[in-house]
């Protein structure tokens, strides 16, 4: 037999484990029961409801999200809150795509990606060195961004196919790539323009979309990154405490730097795929994505005070996120109805991460 | 009536057999607590000795202490810190609370404006807070509008003081107010003392300063492991006698000492400046030695240590690991050089609280657990299980998050986690703060088991026990320098590295 | 030593008033490269301009001051403006529409006035709860009432732009007092929003309730030490927000007798605009310091800019990205010197003068 003052002990702190281990599971399971939930209402809305052609839907509706919120997430990870610059990496990378484009399809998304690269690599060092709100200077960034698309294309949207007499003055890279290869304006824009659109129109066995395929391969990267990586797992420790990162011998800032380069890769694949959806590169192609981010991603049980989470629990959040505005459709409702849910439903979750949040916060204290 | 309160010799405050209970030790014991107006009483005691706790009843901030306290002669229940406050008791403590982007009359009388109708006076606040600085004489050298954050660290303490003064209390609790001052700043504080104590308040002065004790204060009561030594007038007692008060009779073996054989230089410091914080500083480390540092607060000893860490910035001078210089520039690097530091504070730098403690534990190895890029956490499960036996870590649950750890466990995690990176040179500092003597005992036996196994050890402590104790030599810091050494083989006990930490000269055996 | 807190004391000064000197700059740079922005008519466009983003930035200006962001006002502006027209067109009809004659238009145009604002005030009160009670971050609650709001506001509008067919209030709101050069841009709107402006500020820097605000938003704690109910603080400068931005929604509706439920979304956003005078008109982002005439201050410079770019033949793409630029360098300066004072927080000045005498002795930097 046990000495009872022990077995008390012992039974103390098990239910304190218990307990929170309880929050902790509801916070990281909670999407995949609300996902159950949902697809008990979605059998009563329509019967088409399950079938492979509406999960298909679902998922290739939210393919371009997924990949967007697969590098976001990152930054929520690191513990930085969001990444305001999305969009209008989104629109830059879409923008340097078509430029490059003229080159092939490989050198048009490697453009886009190196892009994305150097974005990030800029929020990272700013935010990770000098400690700036994340929030507000990736928006400022945001901001820029949009004011360099806009001022080099007027104002202008670019169409891949279409090139006039003064397409190579203007331009973001275009003039430079012009004075560097005079040649560029001999190649045949058109076919290269239908293998652009083209990319955003494949489809694997006529049915699963390339943009499908390609979220699944980026949420299969990032999770790998994330969770089986020396660089996530020093990222999970810089996002819990920055401070404790630090001092660990971790080099805090290039794993904050990280992190934005990752979300900034990630949002400009999305930007090439979106652009070729549009078939339009131009400044708007990105809006809203950075809240709609933010909010699959706390939906998927990521903890806003980092080092909390992980990417499977983002591809349901993206999932969910689909899910509701497919039900919502077979219901009738409307686009601008299913926003103000969706940001009701935001708000109502983060509400309640945040008292659980506060409740593990007691327990530190 | 103020006058007739301020009457010098009245008992203005009184502590009546008062004891505060925390979980496994008993940190105040049945203290009696008793001081005048008009005088300036200075409680001291070693780290632990209960004085915190003793303050922090007084500044209400627990409501389950047993014992009657007394104020002008009523009986109070400090139970909260608005009741605290209520009852005269007014605090000023080390860490400065002051918004930093507000004006000094803003400060002093936050929440309090001065109106005419609906409308601020700023007038009378400015007039007001000029009285106000009168009383710490710094009216006429700051204008009342000038923002907090142009002010030195001397004159805000000073506009502290006045803040405190501002609302008449009866007793007046500094905790270590000189800190972070300047030989020149802590005579202009003394002056303003003094010059408090005259007006007629109730002053308790918290102090490690042996010096200044005798300077500013006319009585003085020891406290030790919770319990009341004595309360004495200044006058009446020597350094010696009060440093024996505080020290106690130790059994000197409490930890057992081996013989063993120190080698090589390891670690080679040599004019290491941190502009601002740590001064031209040169020592030595051999490997299996145990260097104690030590020094008052304020004195620069972590700041020392998280240089040679590689958090902070070296401005100027060398540091060579086994003979060749590294660059301190990079933590990453100090840790590839072998080099740990194990910092003060383990709840905001040490460990990740919501993380843990297998990852904890791992935090710092990451690298070394990795093939590539890809992160194998299993392949340290021996080095944690042993550390985990080693420490007696318990629960042994390696998965559940550290914040569920006792403070004790807590801070076998944070060594487990530098143990873990097999280093060189380990800076512990402030190894067994905040922990229960069962921890603290498994600690120390580690620091010695790793010294015998040829690690350096730099023990930064201002434990006395623990650093006489365990150190094979031991420098001292003051005000950002290194001032002297004390070695085994002179001898050293408790009492000769307090005068030593308070610049008492003659007691080194190597004078720098 | 002296002389160093002499200098840091111009220093802070100079940084404080930045925003009065550089508006001082941009006007002679404008004066001498476009002859005409002084003139009257430049004068009416410029000012009418900047009365919106003026009025919206007010409430921001409060909450980022108590240590908080609102970025839902660009929403909360959007839902101002629709909920007036609509309300207006509702009310109207209801009153019997134009055989009601004037008591119906004064009727309809106030309860819309209130709806309206009610809107702004509610959804003010919701973030203002949510951050101060729940205790969630402002960004995050912000965030997802910016979603929320705008669905509303599409919702409600059902995508159109809504309009109305009664131009006796904007006639009366966009009239000057006096048609002469120079002073025909004061019309009631301006009136209305100067006067505004000028009660925000008298209660911001005159009234215990503004230095309460400002010591909440400069350290939460000392605040709370000394008394102040931070929580309400809080919640009140968001309900604040919240009232402005509606009131300049609506505002800005009946001068343009329309309300489109995406106002900016293609332009530059008022939020863009807000957050961007905001801090460069000086208020910390940390919270604790700023001024309401300092933020206008700030519009009315950028919106100078934009004046001469325009006049310069370049679009909304040249304004963007000058914006931009500005907030971030604006933004990244402030983090560079906070980043400065965190390195040197409890140094020892005399150990630092020490080090000064005798850095020629000391050995080179490693």
């Amino acid at each position: 037999m046990l000495n009872t003052d022990v077995s008390a002990g012992g039974n103390r702190l098990f239910d304190s484990v218990k307990n929170s281990n309880f929050s902790t599971i509801a916070n990281r399971f909670g999407v995949f029961l609300m996902i159950g939930a949902l697809l008990i209402v979605g059998a009563f809305a329509s019967p088409q409801f399950f079938s492979t052609s509406n999960f298909l839907n679902i998922l290739s509706a939210v393919s371009i999200l997924g990949m967007v919120a697969a590098g976001v997430a990152f930054v929520i990870y690191c513990g930085k809150y969001g990444d305001m610059s999305v969009p209008m990496v989104m629109a830059i990378s879409g923008v340097i795509s078509v430029e490059f484009m003229r080159y092939g399809l490989v050198p048009a998304i490697c453009g886009a990606v190196v892009t994305g690269a150097i974005i990030g690599c800029i929020n990272g060092v700013v935010i990770g060195k000098l400690k700036v709100n994340a929030i507000i200077w990736t928006l400022a960034m945001n901001f820029i961004l949009e004011g360099l698309v806009r001022w080099s294309y007027q104002g202008n949207q670019i169409y891949p196919d279409m090139a006039t007499e003064d397409t190579y003055q203007t331009g973001f890279l275009l003039p430079i790539m012009y004075k560097l290869d005079k040649n560029i304006m001999n190649i045949d824009l058109t076919s290269r323009a239908a293998d652009f659109n083209g990319l955003a129109q494949t489809y694997f066995f006529g049915r699963i979309p390339l943009m499908l395929v390609v979220m699944i391969c980026v949420m299969i990267v990032c999770f790998f990154i994330m969770s089986k990586t020396s660089f996530g797992n020093q990222l999970k420790v810089v996002g819990s405490n920055y401070d404790v990162g630090n001092t660990s011998g971790i080099r805090a800032t290039s794993v904050v730097m990280g992190a934005f380069m990752i979300s900034s890769i990630c949002a400009s694949l999305a930007g090439v795929f979106i652009t070729s959806i549009n078939k339009v590169g131009a400044f708007y192609v990105g809006q809203g994505y950075d809240f709609q981010a933010v909010t699959a991603i706390i939906l998927g049980g990521m903890s806003l005070a980092g080092g909390r989470g992980n990417i499977i629990g983002v591809f349901g959040g993206v999932f969910l996120m689909g899910l509701i505005s497919n039900i919502l459709t077979l219901f009738g409702v409307g686009t601008f109805t299913q926003k103000m849910i969706s940001g009701g439903i935001f708000i109502v979750v983060v509400a309640v991460n945040a008292r659980s949040l506060r409740k593990l916060g007691r327990d530190d204290a | 009536m103020a006058d007739q309160e301020r009457e010098a010799g009245r008992v203005m405050l009184e502590m009546r057999g008062v004891s505060k209970q925390f979980p496994g030790t008993l940190a105040v014991d049945r203290v009696d607590f008793k001081v005048k107006t008009g005088e300036v009483h200075a409680l001291m005691g070693e780290n632990g000795a209960g004085k915190s706790t003793l303050m922090k009843m007084l500044a209400g901030l627990f409501n389950d202490y047993t014992g009657e306290i007394f104020v002008d002669g009523e009986p109070v229940k400090l139970t909260s810190p608005t009741l605290a406050k209520q009852a005269g008791v007014a605090m000023i403590y080390q860490e400065l609370s002051i918004a930093y982007n507000r004006t000094v009359q803003e400060n002093v009388f936050a929440g309090q404006m001065p109106v005419k109708g609906k409308i601020v006076d700023k007038h009378a606040l400015r007039d007001m807070t000029i009285d106000v600085l009168k009383q710490v004489k710094l009216d006429g050298k700051i204008d009342p509008a000038t923002p907090m954050k142009n002010i030195s660290q001397h004159e805000s303490q000073l506009i502290e003081i006045a803040k405190a003064l501002k609302d008449n209390p009866k007793i007046l609790v500094m905790d270590e107010p000189t800190s972070s001052l300047s030989t020149e700043e802590v005579g202009t504080m003394f002056d303003l003392i003094r010059e408090v104590k005259a007006k007629g308040y109730a002053l308790v002065y918290i102090s490690h300063h042996l010096q200044e004790v005798f300077d500013i204060a006319d009585r003085v009561t020891v406290l030790r492991d919770g319990k009341l030594i004595d309360t004495c007038n200044v006058k009446d007692v020597s350094k010696e006698a009060l440093v024996e008060m505080m020290v106690g009779q130790k059994m000197s073996d409490f930890y057992k000492r081996t013989d063993k054989a120190i080698g090589d230089v390891v670690l080679d410091v040599e004019g290491l400046t941190h502009y601002g914080f740590v001064h031209d500083v040169s020592f030595k480390l051999r490997k299996g030695e145990i260097l104690g540092l030590t020094g008052l607060a304020g004195s620069g000893r972590s700041e020392l240590g998280r240089v040679i860490g590689g958090i902070d910035r070296m401005n100027a001078g060398k540091c060579r690991i086994d003979g060749s210089e590294v660059k301190t520039k990079d933590m990453c690097n100090m840790v590839k050089h072998g080099v740990a530091y194990l910092t003060e504070n383990r709840k905001t730098e040490g460990l990740a609280l919501r993380l843990s403690a297998r990852d904890n534990i791992f935090s710092a190895i990451i690298p070394k657990l990795s093939k590539g890029p890809v992160y194998l956490p299993k392949s340290g499960d021996g080095v944690l299980n042993e550390l985990y036996e080693g420490l007696n870590i318990v629960p042994r649950d390696k998965n559940l998050t550290a914040s569920n750890l006792s403070g004790g466990n807590q801070q076998k995690v944070l060594l487990a986690k530098w143990m873990a990176t097999k280093p060189k040179v380990l800076i512990l500092d402030e190894p067994t703060r905040g922990v229960d003597v069962g921890a603290k005992k498994l600690i120390h036996e580690t620091i010695e088991k790793l010294a015998s196994e040829g690690i350096s050890v730099l023990l930064i402590s201002s434990d006395l026990p623990e650093i006489v104790s365990l150190a094979d030599r031991i420098i001292v810091m003051k005000q950002g320098h290194l001032i002297g050494e004390l070695t085994r083989e002179d001898g050293f006990d408790e009492s000769k590295v307090l005068l030593a930490s308070n610049g008492e000269r003659s007691v080194f055996s190597v004078e720098y | 030593m002296l002389k160093n807190i002499n200098r840091s004391n111009l220093v802070t000064k100079g940084n404080e008033n930045r925003i009065y000197i550089f508006l001082v700059i941009v006007f002679i740079v404008l004066a001498i490269a476009y002859p005409d922005f002084f003139s009257s008519s430049n004068i009416k466009a410029l000012t009418t301009t900047c009365l919106l983003p003026i009025l919206a930035s007010i409430g921001f200006t409060y909450v980022m001051i108590g240590g908080n962001f609102d970025l839902s006002i660009g929403a909360v502006i959007n839902a101002g403006s629709v909920i007036c027209m609509g309300e207006f067109n509702r009310f109207f009809t209801g009153f019997g529409g134009d055989s009601g004659g004037g008591g119906a238009l004064f009727g309809a145009w106030a309860l819309a006035f209130v709806c309206a604002i009610a809107i702004g005030v509610g959804i003010g009160a919701l973030n203002g709860f949510l951050v101060a009670k729940v205790k969630v971050h402002s960004f995050i609650v912000t965030i997802g009432m910016l979603t929320a709001v705008s669905g509303f506001v599409y919702t409600y509008s059902k995508g159109n732009t809504i309009s109305v067919n009664s131009y006796a209030l904007v006639d009366v709101i966009d009239k000057p007092l006096v048609s002469a050069p120079y002073i025909e841009m004061i019309t009631p709107r301006f009136i209305v929003v100067v006067a505004i402006v000028a009660i925000f500020e008298l209660v911001l820097l005159k009234t215990r309730w503004g230095y309460d605000l400002f010591m909440v938003g400069s350290n939460k704690e000392t605040a709370f030490q000394a008394g102040i109910n931070t929580e309400k603080k809080v919640f009140t400068s968001f309900m604040l927000s919240g009232f402005t931005a509606a009131l300049s929604g609506a505002l800005f509706a009946v001068s343009m007798n329309a309300a489109v439920p995406n106002y900016g979304e293609r332009g530059i956003a008022p939020l863009m605009m807000v957050l961007a005078s905001t801090i460069i008109g000086g208020t910390v982002m940390t919270g604790g310091s700023g001024s309401v005439v300092k933020t206008a201050i700030a519009v009315l410079t950028i919106q100078s800019i934009f004046n001469g770019l325009i006049s310069m033949g370049m679009g909304f793409d040249a304004q963007v990205l000058s914006a931009g630029v500005l907030l971030g360098a604006v933004v990244f300066y402030e983090s560079f010197s906070l980043y400065r004072q965190s390195l040197r927080k409890g140094e020892r000045p005399a150990l630092l003068r020490e080090a000064e005498e005798m850095k020629h002795r000391l050995p080179a930097k490693t």
